[in-house]
């Protein structure tokens, strides 16, 4: 099967207004914060696209690169502090969860038109590159819900780190914490989310 | 764990991780929580180390993002033009096409098999299901269109692409009260039943495999799939494969690695239907472990819904759990404990079954076991014998040959000092034997009645005498002669033979033995073909029980009992169990692939449903026989006249003369050419024809026709046989059309007065009266007719 010379869907005009979403979310508007989401993971999922259709695919392409790229795409660079990019990455490492949490479970369900794949293929998850890292997402999306339960911030510093591939100092800066709490946050919560997946299934 | 605990357990963590090896103990247990305590001590006792330490990253993820960047998007795949990525997983990718040609506007969901899959292996699979498969034809079943592999090699399936949510799902999001799930669950159950009378197993149905339109139509997909990616067709207990079999609906003959049947499918909608009251599967399982899976479907035992239902129920949304639990308690509890009992044969015995009772619930009817309603409905068909045979020479000439077979079976038998003796004494008697049978036939006789009879009157006169020294063969070649004979319709020289036969085997080899046990089968036939079906059905649970006790129950030999005994039962009109057994039979023959013995157990499986009204489906199944008789014998053959006969029956049972014709012309001339003038087997479509012919008022030709096969039947029957008599009273019928007032009442009278014989069952009885009632209706006997409509109908 020749390899289709897809072109890279065009970025739509008028850009929205990211920024202004931004801004506003960080005043504690959370209408657009849910703006803010179907927008970033909508702009994650076609530059993967591009990333993908072009044959240099990164093997190691980052999520990392692809969360700034689309930061960069959306925001422009410059002007919009780290306090307010929290939100961006926020929505960003929410969405790259929930797309491989619906990627694992052989779902792929298109986030807009709500269609079902009419498919009884099992699900092995997506392939990470590193084979020693392979992690059950779905258990780990489980273990990340009851953490959240009891400690969201720790579960948000998991987000952004594994999922965003943000630093410590970017988590720090978008968390509006110390980078030797975002340190504790991060020991605390990886020892915590391993003994509890290795606990299995109890509730 | 609460927040706070929580709190104390990031707290201990970090002094205790500080502390020296040494005094982590007593670091430890400065804490008074005990789950605290043991929270921390787990964290520290397995450390994370690489756990998530670096983002997720790579090809695979972004691929994942992507979504629908896959290079096969946008391109095409055999004719389709694909879209999108449905979806993926183990197997491989599912994506959304289109016709690229504009042929038609068609979508279609592509299934590409990943690298790794045996292409070959698949593609032969696929091809020998294809022809099943594409016969699925059904409104609740997704169709497979097509497959083919890709230039890489990987092989593709194409099926109907159907735009839905999931069974269980829109249950949940439409909030259906118990009744609406149960009628949506009752048309699953159809189309499964659907299924299974076209051969075909899902084998791995599940609630993703169920997905129901907007408009609320449940379709099932991936119907027979799981047989084409299946390697051997058997999964075992160490191979079960996990990313094939859904463990929440794998019956335990799946888990196991024991043959899977339709009850296995039976099972999965027990489950799927406990999942849609309860709202979860009947088992948990503490790991996915195979010993685990095991475990649990093996011998735990799952609550009744009602008591499951009071653990709340999130899926069942905002219904009370106390009016719930009164909803699902009797009947409901009953009907899905019964579908997803561990033993196939104790769970109900198809999909319609379980749809019935359910139907049953919903009605406010008891819950039973569903009565045979639908035996009469095509009573006024006469039918065709399934079981015999034509005899051409060919045939009879095998038949003789075979013995040389059966003779070497029947080395298994010799004693162990002078074995070798003993085969080469049978062989070469055998040898002889046939030899000099040959000899006496005209090799340039051709291949007319005439030559096969005389050399089989040559062969039966000389064995008792030649034979004496050897009556293991003696039994052998006795039991192939009056297999001929049977084949000649010769029914009194048949009996000689196969008793002889018989009594023969009994006497040296003693009832347990394999060919004792097929003399009763021989038999058997015979008692068939003169219409005494309670000695046939007799004969054949005989045998059956025989080859069990020395072969077990899944061997050629029970396989052609079970075939024999469902055309006895059917022709008995007992036809839900007559369906059974040759539902049996066929997936018994299926794995040996296109073979006339599966096109026998497909034509009287199709005979069966005929009985029963179905007659779509039985026409599918008569076509396929016939294709499969064409394909191994060529056109001019007896059997291929059957089933010709068959099919134009068929049409005229629908009421399709115009179809019927032809058929029946073209049968008519294919039985004369190779069963002869005189033989009683065209009789049948002599008079079915004519059937045809009187409805349409063409009295003559039909009177004619009635003659010829009365002749035919007079010929070879007993006198108080139901099929002679109802010949003459066809004839009677046609004869009063005609202003043959006289001719018709002496042939009714002489019919009647058989009719009485002892010799006829109740069943025959009836159908002979119903035959009366249309003569009596053609001599314009309003008052006779009734009385004997009423006759026929009496039980």
């Amino acid at each position: 099967m020749s390899t289709s010379s897809r072109t890279p869907d065009p970025h739509p005009s008028p850009a929205p207004n990211v920024t202004g979403l931004l801004l506003r979310a960080s005043s504690g508007d959370p209408a657009a914060t849910n703006e803010l989401f179907p927008l970033v993971y909508d702009e994650l999922r076609r530059l993967a696209a591009q990333h993908m259709a072009s044959e240099r695919a990164g093997h190691t392409l980052q999520a990392t690169a692809l969360v700034h790229e689309a930061y960069l795409r959306l925001v422009g660079p410059g002007e919009v502090t780290w306090v307010n990019r929290a939100h961006f990455f926020g929505a960003a490492a929410q969405a790259i969860r929930r797309i491989l949490l619906d990627h694992a479970r052989g779902r792929a369900r298109v986030k807009r038109g709500g269609g079902n794949a009419p498919t009884s293929l099992d699900s092995d998850g997506p392939t990470l590159s590193n084979p020693a890292d392979r992690v059950d997402l779905i258990a780990l999306d489980d273990a990340l819900e009851r953490l959240a339960a009891l400690d969201p911030v720790k579960a948000r510093v998991v987000e952004l780190r594994y999922f965003a591939g943000l630093t410590l100092e970017q988590t720090a800066l978008a968390l509006q914490v110390s980078v030797a709490t975002v340190s504790r946050h991060w020991e605390f919560a990886r020892a915590w989310l391993h003994a509890d997946m290795s606990r299995g299934a109890a509730p | 764990m609460t927040p706070a605990q929580l709190q104390r357990a990031e707290a201990l963590f970090f002094v205790v991780r500080d502390a020296a090896p040494a005094d982590r103990d007593a670091a430890l247990a400065t804490e008074p929580d005990a789950a605290v305590r043991a929270s921390v001590a787990a964290m520290l006792e397995a450390p994370a180390r690489d756990f998530l330490s670096s983002p997720i990253l790579g090809v695979g993820v972004l691929a994942a993002l992507a979504g629908d960047a896959d290079p096969l998007v946008g391109g095409t795949i055999g004719p389709y033009h694909v879209e999108r990525l449905l979806g993926a997983g183990g197997m491989g990718a599912v994506y959304l096409g289109a016709r690229a040609d504009g042929a038609y506007e068609q979508r279609v969901a592509i299934k590409v098999v990943k690298r790794g899959m045996d292409t070959d292996d698949l593609l032969r699979r696929f091809r020998a299901e294809r022809r099943t498969l594409a016969n699925l034809r059904h409104p609740n079943i997704a169709a497979l269109h097509d497959g083919g592999s890709l230039p890489d090699g990987r092989p593709y399936l194409v099926m109907e692409y159907v735009d839905g949510h999931p069974l269980g799902e829109f249950c949940a999001e439409r909030g259906l009260a118990t009744a609406e799930r149960l009628r949506l669950f009752v048309a699953v159950c159809r189309a499964v039943e659907f299924a299974h009378k076209n051969l075909v197993v899902h084998r791995d149905l599940k609630p993703g495999n169920i997905l129901v339109t907007a408009d609320g139509v449940p379709k099932l997909l991936d119907f027979g799939i799981a047989k084409v990616l299946d390697e051997d067709g058997a999964m075992t207990v160490t191979g079960m494969d996990q990313r094939r079999l859904t463990p929440e609906y794998a019956s335990p003959e799946q888990v196991e690695g024991r043959p899977v049947t339709t009850a296995a499918d039976v099972y999965s909608l027990g489950v799927i239907l406990y999942e849609l009251l309860v709202g979860r599967t009947p088992y948990r399982f503490e790991t996915r472990s195979t010993a685990e899976i095991l475990r649990v479907i093996t011998s735990t035992t799952p609550e009744p819904p009602s008591a499951a239902v009071t653990r709340a129920s999130p899926a069942r949304g905002a219904v009370a759990t106390t009016r719930l639990r009164r909803e699902l308690r009797g009947d409901l509890d009953t009907i899905v404990l019964m579908a997803i009992r561990k033993e196939p044969e104790r769970r109900y015995a198809s999909a319609e079954h379980l749809a019935a009772d359910i139907e049953r619930h919903l009605r406010g009817l008891p819950v039973t076991a569903r009565r045979d309603t639908l035996g009469y409905r095509a009573a006024k068909l006469v039918r065709r014998q399934p079981l015999a045979s034509a005899a051409t020479l060919a045939a009879a000439l095998l038949a003789i040959s075979g013995v040389l077979a059966i003779a070497w079976q029947s080395r298994a038998l010799r004693r162990e000092r002078d074995a070798a003796f003993i085969a080469r004494d049978q062989q070469e008697a055998i040898a002889k034997f046939l030899r000099d049978t040959l000899t006496t036939a005209n090799p340039f006789a051709g291949s007319d009645e005439t030559s096969v009879r005389h050399v089989l009157d040559e062969a039966a006169a000389r064995i008792d005498g030649e034979l004496r020294a050897q009556p293991v063969v003696q039994a052998s070649l006795r039991s192939a002669i009056g297999t001929a004979y049977l084949g000649l319709a010769d029914f009194d020289a048949a009996r000689t033979h196969l008793r002889g036969a018989y009594e023969q085997r009994l006497a040296i080899l003693g009832p347990r033995h394999h060919d004792t046990a097929e003399s009763l089968v021989d038999l058997a036939t015979l008692h068939y073909s003169l219409q005494d079906l309670a000695e046939a059905e007799r004969m054949l649970r005989e045998a059956l029980a025989i080859f069990r006790e020395i072969r077990g129950s899944h061997n050629p030999d029970i396989a052609r009992v079970l075939n024999n005994l469902g055309a006895v039962l059917n022709a008995q009109r007992r036809t839900i169990e007559a369906a059974e057994v040759l539902q049996l039979a066929i997936r018994m023959r299926e794995p040996d692939g296109d073979t006339l013995d599966l096109a026998e157990s497909l034509n009287n499986y199709g005979s069966t449903l005929r009985t029963m009204g179905r007659l779509e489906e039985s026409e599918s199944l008569v076509t396929r026989a016939l294709a499969i008789r064409r394909s191994l014998l060529g056109e001019e053959h007896a059997l291929v006249a059957q089933a010709t006969a068959n099919l134009a029956v068929m049409a005229l049972a629908r009421g399709d003369a115009a179809r019927a014709e032809p058929l029946f012309r073209r049968a008519l001339v294919l039985e004369e050419n190779s069963l002869g003038k005189d033989h009683p087997d065209r009789a049948y479509t002599l008079s079915s024809y004519a059937a045809l012919l009187r409805g349409r008022g063409e009295h003559a030709t039909a009177e004619s026709l009635d003659r010829e096969a009365l002749r035919l039947r007079e010929a070879a029957l007993a006198p108080h046989d139901q099929r002679l008599l109802r010949s003459r009273l066809a004839l009677a019928e046609d004869l009063a059309a005609l202003g043959r007032r006289d001719e018709a009442q002496s042939l009714l009278r002489a019919s009647l007065d058989l009719a009485e014989s002892p010799h006829l069952s109740p069943e025959q009885r009836r159908r002979v009266y119903a035959a009366a009632a249309a003569t009596l209706r053609a001599l314009g006997d309003a008052t006779g007719a009734a009385e004997y409509d009423a006759k026929a109908a009496a039980r």
